[in-house]
């Protein structure tokens, strides 16, 4: 009896063994999922801002121009079209092995209803590189809680939920990636390779364009919650867009109440103040209606950069000793931009098709 | 809770525990009764479990009765209404809808506004499966060819018993339930070959049958107009898929009630390696056909009517017809009553009638093809001989399937016209696979999958008892073999998220 006892539970331990061994290698390795699961190896303290939001924000919002402009050093978790829940549990898990001073999020979260079904992948990106910890289980609970389709044991064990992938290659199976940390903080430049002009309607960012949407900001208000329990500020910042109906000065409104009424930063870069103070072009800066370019992202950031060492005191952390990996974020981010500005000429000039 | 889910596992699991470690012995059965009504309320919900209260309590009653009746008059009334009342809650559940849309077609025809209206209850799971299973018991008693149940609490976990509920196989009174009322220790090897068992049917029904689904949907569904070799391959298609569905689902149940020592008869024996329509009867379902042959087949062969039928025909100078008349159309009426037990449709008929005629005809066939076959030579006993048998029954089978896949009479004519015709097809590899709702990757995996499939059924057919041969090989080798199987499942497995999710198909019936 005690034999086969012990030959069961050896093979059932050979089993989860194989079982947990394969999980990593069927997670889908986007640019994003990587850039979440490499903000792992960022050293304990090592970072003063952590950035969240889409897309939008991502094109925006540039951590090597952070550092290489005021010396910031900024995580950037802003992904593809991520959604406000999503990024709540990266904050959460963010904040539980860093201790930045600010955390930076998508206004537009305040009017984008989430629809966990929908949502699916992205929030997949969100969970799937995260490590089992009592608030990821506390995640997946929410996601399945809100949506009947998405079951908890897939978000445990990725497999459950990848096992069909038939685009598998050896290169799925080699996780040193896991190990590494990022060259470019969670920038992500690949789809910024080209401008593309956009037109800035006339009156755009002139009166209202109608009623703003409804609210739905319930995980935008989370964040904001989580951080004041953890004593960080949080800057709503909207990205700069060209797209109508992505902005209106009525959604402008609404959210600076929101922000004032809940005690925490505002910068909206569609105003016309700021959209001229930064300097932006729609005929140069933006890679499609609702995305700077490079050029665009660099004009924000370094914008953003002055804004964030004048209202919120962070240090410079170039003045002391600090960690040589920022120069290769600089370092790589300057090559990339040349990469970028050799292959389409000149950014900000006339632009091929993405 | 379907029988291939993680929560499926985790309720076998804990039942098994409860059976083994927590339950004094002779209480072990009640353990059986407890889970398996756990398992109809978690499965079915609070409201299908009365079905099977009103089955088990009439059929307890019954039977009963007819013991403290036997020799008075009345016991023939008594199981008469009993069963009439049980099988009539199925009737109703599965024929109401038909029945009802024709009654209503016949007042519309007369003018009259329609009456009936479909009865929306959803269909008790398993209700057909536990029916024929108490009917059975029922009958054993009245012929007297079986013991009543004194205790209702055990003649209850014979009718629910959770593993077999919702597809089968259909269990004697006095195959099962001396099994399951025996106090018994924990065996590893039984409990190891219950997990194997129950491993092939998940792979069967995960990875071949809802690949294959895959490919049936392509070539059938919607409004489909394919032609020639498109529409043979969905039928073998579908052949396969209902074969790796059905028997899937079995051997999970089969695997299942191992682990609790309960050995539960085989309901497939490789049926595609017939060599004839009534062998491949014999292969297939085995205890519903089984079923029909005793309570049905032999019954109504014997029975008043028939005789008299042959006694005309002989006294008319056909002895010979006289004893085949009734065998012809016994055969009929059973191949006609199994198809129809799966709905009152139309297409059940046509494939009730085909598979019956095809058999009638065969048996008339069979002295001149004998005699043909002798007068050209031909070498019946050698392997080449065989394997063409087995061609031509699968190609009767799965010409058979036109009238189901194609969902009706006429549809099913249509489908088997079209696929008569001189019409070529993509070749389901590389890109051709598309064309079949798959991918290159399904291919490979189906193709691997079926030779596997076949590889077995080969060595069970050459008498090799696969999984007792792979308990006597090295653990390494047992342990490579059920980890790679339990992995293959996990990984080629069709579940989860983004996928539909098919139920068995059984479960339907």
């Amino acid at each position: 009896m005690v034999r086969n006892a012990v030959r069961f539970v050896s093979f059932m331990a050979l089993f989860a063994a194989a079982f947990l061994a394969l999980q990593p290698a069927f997670i889908l390795k986007t640019n994003d999922g990587v850039a979440f699961a490499q903000l792992y190896n960022e050293p304990e303290g090592s970072l003063d801002v952590i950035i969240l939001g889409a897309s939008g924000i991502r094109s925006s919002v540039l951590p090597p121009v952070l550092w290489r402009e005021a010396g910031i050093r900024s995580y950037s978790l802003a992904m593809s079209a991520m959604n406000a829940a999503g990024s709540y549990y990266m904050a959460t898990e963010a904040l539980r092995i860093q201790s930045p001073r600010l955390v930076i999020v998508s206004g537009k979260y305040l009017f984008t209803r989430i629809d966990f079904g929908e949502a699916e992948p992205r929030l997949r990106t969100a969970l799937d590189h995260m490590r089992l910890t009592p608030g990821k289980l506390a995640a997946i609970c929410d996601v399945a809680s809100n949506d009947g389709g998405q079951r908890v044991v897939d978000y445990v064990f990725p497999l459950l939920r990848y096992h069909d992938r038939d685009d598998l290659t050896a290169a799925d199976f080699d996780l040193t990636y896991m190990k590494a940390r990022n060259a470019l903080m969670g920038s992500w430049l690949e789809s910024e390779t080209t401008s593309k002009p956009q037109e800035r309607p006339a009156g755009f960012a002139a009166g209202p364009t109608g009623e703003p949407a409804a609210t739905r900001g319930e995980y935008l208000t989370r964040i904001i919650g989580l951080c004041e329990g953890r004593g960080v500020d949080v800057l709503i910042v909207y990205a700069p867009t060209c797209a109508v109906g992505e902005w209106s000065p009525a959604m402008h409104e609404a959210l600076r109440i929101y922000s004032e009424e809940r005690g925490v930063g505002f910068l909206d870069f569609n105003v016309a103040s700021v959209y001229g103070e930064v300097g932006l072009d729609a005929g140069t800066d933006f890679f499609d209606p609702n995305h700077t370019n490079v050029a665009g992202g660099e004009k924000v950031s370094v914008y953003l950069a002055r804004y964030l060492s004048d209202r919120y005191g962070l240090a410079d952390m170039r003045e002391g000793p600090y960690d040589p990996h920022w120069d290769v974020v600089v370092e790589t981010f300057e090559g990339r931009l040349g990469e970028l500005r050799g292959h389409v000429g000149s950014l900000g000039g006339e632009g091929g098709a993405p | 809770m379907t029988i291939t889910s993680l929560a499926y596992i985790a309720f076998v699991a804990a039942a098994a525990i409860a059976y083994y470690l927590l339950t004094p012995r002779r209480f072990q059965w009640a353990t059986l009764l407890v889970a398996s009504l756990a398992f109809y309320l978690l499965a079915g919900g609070v409201g299908l479990l009365g079905y099977v209260a009103f089955t088990t309590t009439t059929v307890y009653a019954c039977a009963r009765l007819l013991v403290r009746a036997k020799g008075k008059p009345g016991r023939k009334a008594l199981i008469a209404a009993t069963l009439a009342g049980n099988f009539g809650v199925l009737a109703f559940f599965k024929w109401w809808g038909t029945a009802a849309a024709a009654a209503n077609a016949v007042l519309g025809a007369l003018g009259a506004a329609p009456l009936l209206a479909p009865h929306g209850l959803i269909l008790p799971l398993g209700i057909s499966f536990y029916t024929f299973q108490a009917a059975g018991y029922l009958i054993d008693v009245y012929r007297g060819s079986a013991e009543p149940e004194r205790n209702y609490a055990r003649l209850a976990l014979f009718v629910s018993f959770f593993p077999q509920l919702v597809q089968g196989p259909i269990s004697r009174h006095s195959q099962l339930a001396g099994q399951l009322y025996m106090a018994r220790a924990f065996d590893y090897g039984r409990f190891r070959m219950g997990c194997q068992l129950a491993l092939w049917g998940a792979f069967k029904k995960l990875v071949v049958a809802d690949r294959l689904i895959l490919a049936v949907d392509a070539v059938f569904g919607g409004s489909y107009g394919h032609k020639g070799a498109y529409v043979v391959i969905g039928l073998a298609a579908s052949s396969l898929q209902i074969y790796a569905d059905f028997s899937g689902g079995v051997d999970i149940a089969r695997g299942v009630a191992q682990i609790f020592g309960v050995t539960m008869p085989e309901n497939f024996r490789r049926p595609f390696f017939a060599v004839s329509l009534p062998e491949y009867w014999r292969r297939w379902h085995i205890t519903l056909q089984n079923w029909w042959r005793d309570y049905v087949y032999y019954p109504l062969a014997l029975s008043r009517p028939i005789s008299r039928l042959a006694s005309s025909l002989r006294r008319k100078g056909y002895p010979a017809l006289g004893k085949a008349a009734s065998v012809y159309l016994c055969v009929n009426v059973v191949r006609v009553v199994n198809a129809m037990w799966h709905g009152a449709s139309p297409k059940y008929l046509a494939y009730g009638f085909y598979h019956g005629i095809l058999i009638v005809l065969g048996m008339v066939a069979a002295p001149y093809l004998k005699r043909l076959a002798s007068a050209l030579r031909v070498n019946v006993g050698c392997h080449s001989w065989k394997a063409f048998q087995m061609v031509r029954t699968f190609a009767l089978v799965v010409i058979g399937r036109s009238f189901l896949c194609a969902d009706g009479f006429l549809a099913g004519l249509g489908a088997m016209g079209r696929a008569a015709a001189f019409a070529g097809a993509p070749i389901p590899i590389g890109d051709g696979a598309a064309a079949y709702g798959l991918s290159a990757m399904d291919v490979r995996i189906l193709a691997a999958s079926l030779a596997l499939m076949l590889a077995v059924g080969v060595a069970q057919e050459r008498g090799v008892k696969v999984r007792e041969w792979l308990g006597r090989q090295n653990m390494a080798f047992q342990w490579a073999v059920t980890l790679a199987a339990m992995l293959a499942t996990l990984i080629w497995g069709r579940y989860g998220y983004g996928h539909s999710g098919a139920d068995f198909v059984y479960m339907g019936f």
